[in-house]
């Protein structure tokens, strides 16, 4: 028995016992990178499978569990009861691909076949990864897109809207940029002037738009 | 909605909560709340949490320099999840939503440091030891590493039949020892050509090992 594969029995043991299992006591006493790389993955991999703690009130009340589900607790009484959506994209696209065990290329081809356009699969593919990196804006996301790909996932196209808004305006770098052949500038806004040759590119995109860029970026009526 | 949840919601006792799945105390803590019992949501919250935490904070702590990013990063996974189930959009296995919401925060955290968003890492040699908690330069260097070969152990068993996958569950998993994998192999395969021995056990799951070395090799 080697010492990655020692360590991670030790781990497993000490974890088991419910003692502290912290990893980074077992990583620390390992020198080569390789060494460590592998136990932290195996690690990783037994957590994500274990059981979890049984029920304890009274350890619970001296743990950092507790002060955790106060806080969340906190956050409920400030919300005023809301339900805000709180995971995005990046999240809950992947994790519905995964529990309906489709691959990727699989919902991107049904994708655009209910679309319609089957033809243009690579396209549809670029656009739905752009969702899930959550770069592209939801409010050009066309309700058609938003259904088809529900159906496809086995949730509903306001679940996936509300997920699609989670970062909206924050973390999306594409935002904005769907509606700029459409939105009158508002002078509330510093608008930045595009170069020449941008707004030539831009001509040149526009021109070449078809229906596959109307359904993901023409919003919620686009296609219809 | 609200009355419905009324009339159906039951109240659990803390032993009948404490069996049930992630999946099913998450959507009693959203029942509870809706039917405007806190009280019962926030004990099924706490199971959950309790259950939970530590695993978390364990996980993440391989892939973040230090125990108090670790706690963040876990405390907003849980409460990203708990809000998610309020919004009816929980899917599959509770926990494994859990753990793919803080792989996503742990590689958000990362991204922001490269981007120069946030603090830059300490070094070992800048802290002292019971700050370092006896950090070395190269552990730091392996974070970001970490967050991308998350799924790595499953890619290394892929390539595996079914009963090689088992015996590497059995040995490496679930801690049996060789001739304990080789037996539970033979009984749940009966129709293996030649039975499974010891000796296949250390093979397979060296082999195994090998194959995960490469998938991590930088």
């Amino acid at each position: 028995m080697n010492e990655v594969e020692r360590l991670y029995r030790e781990f497993i043991a000490e974890h088991k016992r419910g003692g502290e299992a912290n990893p980074r006591a077992f990583l620390d006493q390992l020198e080569d990178d390789l060494d460590r790389l592998e136990l932290a993955a195996l690690i990783r991999h037994y957590l994500e499978r274990a059981p979890g703690r049984r029920w304890d009130p009274e350890a619970y009340a001296e743990s950092k569990a507790a002060r955790v589900a106060d806080s969340i607790l906190a956050e409920w009484e400030l919300a005023g009861g809301r339900a805000e959506a709180t995971v995005g994209w990046r999240e809950l696209l992947p994790e519905l691909r995964e529990r309906a065990r489709i691959m990727r290329r699989e919902v991107v081809a049904r994708l655009a076949e209910s679309l319609g356009v089957p033809d243009k699969e690579a396209k549809v593919g670029a656009y739905y990864h752009r969702m899930e990196l959550e770069e592209l804006p939801v409010d050009g996301v066309s309700d058609r897109v938003l259904e088809a790909l529900a159906r496809i996932l086995g949730t509903s196209a306001e679940t996936l809207r509300a997920a699609g808004r989670v970062r909206s305006g924050r973390d999306q770098p594409g935002a904005g940029v769907a509606f700029a052949r459409k939105a009158t500038p508002s002078p509330d806004f510093s608008v930045t002037p595009a170069a020449p040759s941008a707004a030539e590119a831009a001509g040149r995109a526009e021109a070449e738009r078809d229906l596959v860029d109307e359904l993901f970026t023409g919003g919620p009526e686009a296609g219809n | 909605m609200l009355e419905s949840a009324r009339v159906t919601f039951r109240e659990r006792s803390e032993s009948e909560l404490d069996r049930l799945g992630d999946e099913d105390l998450l959507r009693y803590v959203a029942a509870a709340r809706e039917a405007g019992r806190n009280d019962a949501a926030s004990t099924a919250l706490a199971i959950f949490t309790f259950r939970r935490y530590e695993d978390l904070v364990r996980y993440a702590s391989t892939s973040v320099p230090n125990e108090q990013d670790a706690e963040d990063l876990v405390q907003q996974a849980l409460a990203d999840v708990v809000r998610a189930t309020f919004n009816g959009s929980v899917p599959g296995e509770a926990v494994n939503f859990v753990f793919t919401i803080l792989k996503r925060r742990i590689a958000d955290f990362h991204d922001k440091r490269n981007r120069g968003g946030g603090p830059p890492i300490a070094l070992p040699e800048d802290l002292d030891d019971e700050e370092s908690g006896g950090r070395n330069l190269a552990i730091e260097e392996d974070f970001s590493d970490a967050v991308d070969t998350r799924d790595v152990v499953e890619q290394a068993k892929a390539g595996l039949s079914p009963a090689h996958q088992r015996v590497v569950d059995l040995y490496l998993g679930d801690e049996y020892d060789a001739p304990e994998a080789a037996k539970r192999v033979n009984e749940e395969f009966p129709g293996l050509k030649t039975p499974m021995t010891d000796a296949n056990v250390h093979q397979i799951a060296t082999r195994f090992r090998r194959k995960l070395r490469e998938l991590l090799e930088p």
